[in-house]
């Protein structure tokens, strides 16, 4: 064949033969809603980095890095204590005063600055005070402009000290928000503000605290009132501390950021960074919302936090805590009575230990979320077969359904077998089910412990589906009845699970064992499972051998398995196999053998025909 | 077998497509202060630029479609960090090659793949092609045999006709680095457009 000159002219118009098309007609229609429903990004996230000792509160050893700024109290009102302002009509709710949900029309343009700020309409001072007169809730974040001034005046700090007696801080420092420029704190027409540290920048200092602002800064705040931390108020204090504006970042007048977000002190000694933190929480919040504001706190379930999945409750850890304030638009059909678009903020909590979301957030950001990557566990390998190796709770947090495996570190415990009918389908009823716990103490599944527990096979009562794909029996119990240490390779939404209790959603959400990959400090063999009462030809090193040339590159077989063929039919790769008695299973990890560009964290299935020794494979490449 | 080589690689690209007039510096301004119909005029005019770069690095139409969406809402989010108004072009088309890297993986991510024994052949033999493929056809599967950045800096160059100058900027990378990339690239697209001449 004769091969044709390439040159830059040819290949030049090649490219615009085949590429050069315009998009698709509906595509700019779709790309600018989109847009509509998509806030813009402070930019200072980007950038924020490690804080410095400095931040630190007083060298006391940080229990809790939140601190109130400023908060007057309530038996002796500040002069900008806000009110409902007599003329507060333009943002008006039409919805009744009993609604837990309310939607403000936009604020009339605010001279001299922009209409929006990351995708919230900015409001007038007056238009912001005029909402309290409404039944407005923590969820609604406002943008406001105004002229932002601090003040040295001495104040009594309204907070109670729950968790410390550092837990929160008061600084000498009074600040508000005044509609003109001349700064005057004038009741019913500024807004009293409150900076949680490390929540948001001060305006025109970027650092201290406690900067007097004599000259009013033009500034639009992003905040919003009934701050869920109020119950922290003395009950005195109550009203005043919900009505305060709780400023969550501080833009100038054009709608760029001030200054850096504080950020928590180094020696707090996280896991998370606060951009991990941040990014966990953009991750869930979508594309249409944004992350504000980051907190951090001691401890685990803070107080004046309800994660609305009760399912988070208590996976949340000692020693900290991150949350992180954000919003995102109701999307359309949510059961939320807001139009859809509406901006709705609330708080997300997250692990700092295991990266585990829970939310706040009204019709939507709930449970646990993917975890960040696990890191070694003490006393166990840090992989199995290709395999990172992590814990109960980050197995638990993955909440993905789809067949992949993953390698789990914990305690094994085995249970009495339960009084339950076997399944109607060729599975054999185990005469056990499992139990993996994050600690050692306690029965794993025990009631009276907290800690999260991943049931082998399904629920009790069922057969571990181990029986199918591979997996040996589990190791004996110790002799004492401990649990014993194991590494377990699982894989969770597998497809027999509906034939054992078809439409129990349960059961198809159960973890399926697929080999005891590390027994108390030792590897163990290949998992090798022969369906009892089969026959097969083919020898399991026979069956190695026909599928090693697909093996190349960084891959692991973790499970071989031969089963009846029609078996196959529930794991939908046998309808075309041909094949008449048995097929050989072979499950396997790490990188796509087909495409070396891949990432190592594939996984993926070869089915091998016993009497033919054709073979199959499907494949997943992992993220 | 008469296998010839072109000479060497002409960094000047007469033949590319005509480019786009360069988007108004005033509407990049006003975007940039959250002004969402200047965006919007930004994105009308730039759609057809991006989702041809997605196209032409990705290969698959949905892809690009998703990346070419991708891409502005991306830039919608940070538009306010542009500096270089002059530059918007290559700041988008920056967004534009991560979203499209972005879609890639995510791909990868998704696909599952049912692959017949007889697939693992990679050197399958001659097809007995009735019609002879296009050269946008052969370029097109030759393109699938080369990695993402030199799919990239390829459509930069010969279908968007920037120069070296502007693809260093938008890859963010120096000169001299977009020059070696781009002929690497360059040579590899040779090779695999001879293989499909094999084909």
């Amino acid at each position: 064949m004769t091969h044709e000159t390439w040159d830059g002219e040819r290949i030049a118009a090649a490219f615009v033969d085949r590429f050069d098309r315009p998009a698709p007609r509906e595509l700019s229609a779709a790309t600018i809603e989109q847009i509509r429903v998509t806030s813009r990004r402070p930019r200072w996230w980007p950038s924020v980095e490690r804080p410095s000792a400095t931040r630190l509160v007083s060298g006391i050893a940080v229990v809790a890095v939140l601190a109130i700024l400023l908060m007057p109290k309530a038996s002796t009102p500040g002069p900008g204590i806000a009110q409902p302002s007599a003329t507060g009509s333009a943002g008006g709710p039409s919805q009744p005063a009993s609604s837990p949900y309310q939607s403000f029309p936009p604020s009339p343009a605010v001279p001299g600055f922009p209409l929006t700020v990351i995708g919230l309409d900015v409001r007038s001072v007056a238009d912001a005070q005029s909402l309290l007169a409404n039944p407005i809730t923590a969820d609604t974040e406002l943008a406001v402009a105004g002229w932002y001034s601090a003040r040295d005046l001495a104040l009594p700090c309204p907070y109670q000290p729950l968790t410390s007696p550092v837990a929160f801080r008061c600084v000498d420092v009074a600040a508000w928000l005044s509609g003109s420029d001349r700064g005057l704190m004038t009741p019913g027409a500024s807004l009293v503000l409150r900076f949680i540290d490390p929540v948001a920048p001060i305006p025109g200092t970027g650092g201290p605290r406690n900067a007097m602002v004599s000259t009013p800064l033009p500034v639009v705040l992003i905040g919003h009132f009934h701050d869920e931390r109020s119950v922290r108020c003395e009950t005195a204090d109550m009203d005043a501390c919900q009505r305060a504006f709780v400023v969550d970042a501080s833009l100038a007048q054009d709608g760029t950021p001030l200054s850096e977000a504080p950020t928590p002190p180094r020696e707090a000694r996280l896991r998370l960074s606060d951009k991990e933190a941040i990014q966990i929480a953009r991750d869930r919040l979508g594309a249409s919302g944004e992350a504000l504001a980051v907190g951090l706190e001691q401890g685990g379930d803070a107080p004046w936090f309800t994660p609305q999945d009760p399912a988070t409750k208590g996976l949340f850890l000692p020693p900290w805590t991150w949350f992180i304030r954000g919003y995102w638009r109701l999307p359309p059909g949510s059961v939320d009575p807001r139009p859809t678009g509406t901006p709705v903020a609330g708080w997300l909590a997250i692990d700092d230990a295991t990266g585990l979301v829970s939310g706040t957030l009204l019709n939507g950001v709930t449970g646990p979320a993917a975890p960040v990557p696990p890191s070694p566990i003490a006393g166990f390998p840090p992989t199995v077969d290709g395999l990172p190796v992590m814990r109960v709770f980050e197995a638990i947090a993955r909440d993905s359904v789809d067949d992949r495996p993953v390698a789990v570190a914990g305690w094994l415990s085995q249970i009495p077998p339960p009084l339950v009918e076997c399944a109607p389908v060729a599975l054999r009823c185990g005469q056990w089910s499992l139990s993996l716990s994050d600690t050692n103490v306690g029965p794993p599944g025990d009631a009276s412990t907290s800690q999260p527990s991943v049931t082998g096979g399904l629920p009790a009562g069922r057969m571990a589906p181990v029986l199918l794909l591979g997996g040996p029996p589990p190791p004996p119990a110790n002799a004492d009845g401990s649990p014993r240490r194991v590494v377990v390779i699982l894989h969770r939404g597998d497809l027999r699970a509906d034939r054992i209790q078809p439409g129990d959603p349960v059961s198809s959400s159960g973890y399926v064992v697929d080999q005891f990959a590390w027994i108390d400090g030792v590897d163990q063999p290949r998992a090798i499972y022969l369906e009892p009462g089969i026959r097969p030809r083919l020898t399991p090193e026979t069956v190695l051998t026909i599928a090693g040339p697909i093996q190349t590159g960084q891959t692991w077989t973790y499970s071989i398995s031969a089963v009846r063929a029609d078996h196959l039919a529930s794991i939908g790769v046998a309808s075309r196999m041909g094949t008449t008695g048995i097929a050989w299973v072979i499950r396997m990890t790490g990188n796509n053998p087909l495409d070396p560009t891949s990432g190592p964290h594939g996984w993926g299935t070869i089915v091998v025909d016993d009497a033919t020794g054709n073979f199959k494979t499907s494949w997943t490449d992992g993220p | 077998m008469n296998r010839r080589v072109s000479a060497g690689i002409e960094w000047s690209n007469p033949i590319a497509r005509k480019r786009s007039p360069r988007v108004d510096r005033a509407l990049v301004e006003q975007a940039r202060r959250g002004d969402r119909d200047a965006f919007e005029a930004i994105v009308r005019s730039r759609i057809d630029a991006v989702y041809r770069l997605s196209l032409a690095i990705l290969g698959d139409e949905a892809d690009a479609r998703d990346a070419t969406q991708e891409t502005f809402v991306a830039a919608w989010r940070r538009i306010a960090s542009v500096r270089d108004l002059d530059r918007f072009d290559s700041w988008l088309q920056r967004i534009a090659v991560n979203a499209a890297r972005m879609a890639l993986r995510a791909r990868r991510r998704r696909l599952v793949r049912e692959i017949a024994s007889s697939d693992v052949e990679i050197t399958a033999g001659p097809s007995a092609a009735a019609v002879e493929p296009t050269d946008g056809q052969r370029l097109a599967r030759a393109m699938d045999r080369l990695t993402f950045d030199q799919r990239a800096i390829l459509a930069l160059h010969h279908l968007e006709g920037r120069g070296l100058d502007e693809i260093a900027a938008t890859l963010a990378i120096p000169i001299g680095t977009a020059k070696s990339r781009l002929f690497t690239a360059r040579r590899a697209l040779e090779k695999a457009l001879f293989v499909e001449d094999d084909r």
